[in-house]
């Protein structure tokens, strides 16, 4: 059994402890949010964000690992589309078909937290493991910028 | 789905328009971006994909028949029904038609959507507006020409009456369908032309959005089967018993058809028993086949290749050579079936609808009309999805399991089992007079395509052959253009600069007026060709008008090391009118990157008889910091639209290399480039100042051993980095000196693909670079 907290709510996971995150998120709790695009860590689509504070992979993440810490996924962003992220990627147009880009805003509020008035640099350097198929990186980078009020 | 809302209130009387072509009712049932399921009342059938339901409240549905897949196509086909009809888009909504409703028409591909329903849904918008217009003339007493629509209302031209679509919708439907209404004429377009973001965006970013793979339904369980780890391997036996004892795993079987299937309660529990299944394979007779024997088997079998004109003063010849590449579309292959008695429900991220129902027929023995399909958001297709093998393996699956089912691909399933772009080889032949006119084209390939360039040269003569090969292709976003445009537009550079003349002009000359040379024209104008560029930089320009006329100079600049930089990328297009101006930007920034990825880094190699790459690791995709800046000009047009999902690709590649020509002088010829060194000098960074190293073996397949010693630093560490090509770091670690500044370390290096790359090794200010090439 793990307790954590996911989008505020308090969950108890009755799954085997190395199941990864991801799964738990997807199979077990329904949060079909967040994607599975690699499961071994290389694409970023599985994105969620730890403790309010940093980003994780939850495909490498287990659950036991999470224990008592405080997950928000994509659904837990906010409950209207109010998050600037969200605000941003909407007015620009970020994406195509959409399936990399919960663990993009996930990835990008994790750097919006840690670096609030990020340069173009710092956005390449935090993003450069985050792949689009669809090659939508362009706004991506637009849209962070447009959502840190730059 | 978990929720199933049913669109379907008798007190809510929604103004279903099914504008009659056969004057049949029919029932359709619908699913929305979120996946949920929208049963609307009785409708009479109009258009096989076009349907309008305005509610009372305004809101107005348009169903679309076409797969969304990043393109935008559920934006962009919603956007012509809105205009027509004057529709208020910020009350529309798009639910997606289902093949079951006896409609078909739902194939997406070909880059065809728009170019096909175009003149369809403008009537079908038309024909809304039109009606509503006869209701409120008929309400108010006037003359319908005393009526007009605009955004959602219809007001009195010399009154001050208005009446809302909603308010509407019982009146309308007692009018008759007309059958010529009339259409706008484009210059009186008020969304056609305008950016819009797609119409999903605000599900996708809230994580609503649902792909095959967030279906969910009850009793649904999940399944994952076990690839052969080369064409044509099988099973001699198997044991199951540890897969069996673990938690949440269901079954371990064989399924006919099939081969063996690991069915579980969740994925987790799928993918760990898969993992503990031992197998014995027998390896069949492609075991020893890998990618260097396909290469020899392509360059043997292209047979003759015809000659230019003997007469030519000068005569070129370049031999090209491309890889297989995999969709890897970000979302792997899935479906759900629930495979039941008498009938069936499936629901699938296609392109092909229509045929996805047809091959659950096929191998469940259920009728084709006892089938529905469901199509959810496609989380990218680029051609993959054209296939229905993944929906075939799920509805055995579930037949044999009695149970509803999701299966998928796990990400190596998915890279190494797909049906690639085919690898191919191809020779050009070329001749010019003794004024640098060309005499004589010759385009030969083995499994590629060749097809005749847009230039006036005369007699070209372009053709193809194949080997047999048991590797699975398929068609990849632009199809054969992926491989004829690149090499034609390469090879032409080849004859301008073998000519002595500017790449733009010798093209440029050889054009007849129309659409191609004008984008060709303006993309030199754009991207400033005639500009001169410092040392290290280059321009290259390639054109092609395989799906809409477009024509693309990209900049670079190489270092001396020969670490490259996309600097920027200029796209000028005329592709009729652009429906969603916003769409068409994406799609070819997108193609950019579909086309930097797979020129600079990607290929699918065989192995053992197998694929090689398994994830994203091995079958590099472009990066954020890799990304340049892409500007994109769209040439004004009233004419009709043409499709934008492949055209932004073939042209890119081709520009790419002869942008690397024009810093370098190095003509790539063979792709990934980064198999090719573009260095000017082979160890720029070393100065026996700092220090030396040495590296072995060299080149290398996975591990390989660094030594050396730095004159400048001799405690603490040492960091040793690897850069690719584009000199982003894919590797970095550290080793402690020894004595006297000597260290040594073992690297491995053996997830990242065949190429050229960077060595780093540095402690303070000493910096050593070293190019290494693994193979
Ligand atoms: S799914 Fe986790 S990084 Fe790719
Ligand atoms: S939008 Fe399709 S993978 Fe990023």
């Amino acid at each position: 059994m793990t307790t954590l907290t996911i989008n505020g709510q308090q969950k108890t996971l009755d799954v085997p402890p190395d199941m990864p995150l991801l799964w738990a998120l997807r199979d077990i709790l329904g949060l079909t949010g967040t994607k599975y695009g690699c499961g071994v860590g290389v694409c970023g689509a599985c994105t969620v964000l730890v403790d309010n504070s940093t980003a994780a992979r939850s495909c490498l993440t287990t659950v036991a690992e999470m224990e008592g810490k405080s997950i928000t996924t994509i659904e837990g962003l906010s409950t209207d589309n109010s998050h600037p992220l969200q605000k941003a990627w909407i007015e620009l147009g970020v994406p195509q078909c959409g399936y990399c880009q919960a663990g993009q805003i996930m990835n990008a509020t994790a750097l919006l937290i840690k670096t609030p008035k990020p340069t173009d640099e710092d956005i390449n350097l935090w993003m450069k493991d985050d792949i689009c198929r669809c090659g939508t990186y362009q706004r991506i980078r637009a849209a962070i910028h447009q959502a840190a009020g730059q | 789905m978990e929720s199933i809302s049913e669109d379907h209130d008798s007190s809510r009387r929604s103004f279903l328009l099914g504008m009659a072509a056969t004057g049949a009712l029919a029932f359709s049932t619908f699913s929305n971006a979120t996946g949920e399921l929208m049963i609307p009342e009785p409708s009479v059938s109009f258009e096989p994909n076009t349907w309008v339901k305005i509610d009372p409240d305004g809101t107005t549905t348009i169903t679309v028949a076409k797969s969304e897949m990043g393109q935008g196509v559920r934006t962009s086909l919603a956007m012509i029904i809105a205009e027509e009809m004057d529709a208020d888009w910020s009350k529309v909504k798009v639910r997606q038609a289902r093949p079951d409703t006896g409609n078909g028409g739902l194939f997406t591909g070909g880059s065809g959507s728009v170019i096909w329903s175009y003149d369809m849904l403008r009537k079908a918008g038309a024909t809304v507006k039109a009606m509503l217009i006869s209701a409120a003339a008929k309400k108010w007493n006037v003359a319908e020409s005393n009526c007009m629509a605009s955004s959602g209302v219809i007001s009195e031209k010399n009154g001050s009456r208005k009446i809302l679509y909603g308010e509407l919708t019982d009146d309308a439907a007692k009018i008759s369908v007309p059958s010529n209404p009339s259409l706008k004429s484009t210059g009186d377009f008020k969304l056609i032309g305008t950016p819009k973001p797609h119409i999903d965006n605000p599900d996708v970013v809230s994580g609503k959005a649902k792909y095959g793979l967030d279906v969910r339904i009850p009793g649904m369980k999940f399944a994952v089967m076990v690839r052969m780890p080369a064409y044509g391997a099988s099973i001699s036996s198997f044991d199951a018993t540890e897969t069996l004892k673990l938690p949440g795993i269901l079954k371990a079987e064989n399924v006919q058809g099939v081969g063996l299937v690991v069915l579980a309660d969740n994925t987790y529990a799928a993918l760990k028993g898969r993992e503990a299944l031992k197998i014995e394979w027998n390896m069949g007779s492609n075991a020893t086949l890998n990618s260097a024997k396909i290469s020899e088997q392509m360059k043997s079998g292209i047979g003759t290749v015809a000659d230019v004109p003997a007469s030519s003063a000068k005569k070129i010849e370049a031999h090209y050579e491309l890889p297989y590449l995999a969709h890897a579309t970000m979302e792997v292959m899935n479906c759900v079936a629930d495979i039941r008695q008498s009938s069936a429900e499936i629901w699938c991220p296609t392109q092909v609808g229509d045929d996805i129902r047809n091959a659950v027929a096929n191998v469940t023995g259920l009728s084709a009309n006892s089938i529905t399909v469901n199509t959810t958001l496609l989380g990218g297709g680029f051609g993959r999805r054209l296939n229905t093998d993944y929906a075939s393996i799920a509805a055995r699956i579930s037949k044999a399991f009695k149970v509803p089912v999701l299966f998928m691909f796990s990400r190596q399933d998915d890279m190494r089992g797909d049906a690639y772009r085919p690898a191919s080889y191809h020779i050009c032949k070329g001749g010019l007079d003794s004024t640098g006119k060309v005499t004589g084209w010759v385009h030969k390939t083995v499994n590629g395509e060749a097809s005749n360039p847009p230039y006036q040269i005369q007699s070209p003569n372009s053709n193809s052959t194949s080997v047999g090969l048991p590797i699975p292709t398929g068609a990849w976003r632009s199809v054969g253009h992926t491989s004829s445009i690149f090499v034609n537009e390469c090879f032409i550079d080849e004859l301008a600069v073998a000519a002595g003349k500017d790449p733009f002009e010798f093209r440029h000359n050889l054009l007849p007026n129309g659409k191609l040379k004008t984008v060709l024209e303006k993309v030199a104008e754009l991207a400033e060709w005639t500009k001169p560029l410092p040392k290290g930089w280059g321009r290259g320009i390639a054109c092609t008008d395989a799906y809409s006329a477009i024509a693309h100079v990209v900049e670079v600049s190489v270092s001396n090391a020969g670490i490259l930089k996309v600097e920027r990328i200029v796209a000028v297009v005329d592709c009729g009118i652009a429906i969603n101006p916003m769409g068409v930007e994406a799609q070819i920034q997108g193609a950019s990157v579909d086309a930097l990825s797979t020129a600079l880094k990607s290929e699918i190699t065989i192995e053992n008889g197998g694929v090689k790459q398994s994830t994203f690791r091995d079958f590099e995709w472009l990066r954020m910091n890799e990304m340049p800046k892409v500007e994109v000009h769209i040439i004004p047009s009233t004419a009709s639209p043409n499709g934008m999902g492949e055209a932004g690709f073939p042209s890119v590649s081709p520009a790419l290399c002869n942008a690397i020509f024009n810093a370098t002088g190095i003509r790539v010829r063979t792709l990934p480039i980064q198999k090719t060194s573009l260095a000017a000098v082979d160890d720029p960074e070393i100065n026996n100042n700092i220090g030396e190293i040495n590296v072995f073996p060299s080149p290398f397949t996975s591990f390989f051993k660094v030594e050396g010693q730095l004159n400048t630093a001799s405690s603490g560490e040492v960091l040793i980095s690897i850069q690719n090509l584009l000199g982003s770091t894919l590797l970095e670690t550290s080793a402690p000196f020894t004595n006297n500044g000597k260290f040594s370390q073992e690297i491995n290096f053996s997830p990242a693909s065949a190429g050229v790359y960077f060595l780093t090794v540095k402690s303070g200010s000493a910096l050593i670079m070293r190019k290494i090439v693994k193979e």
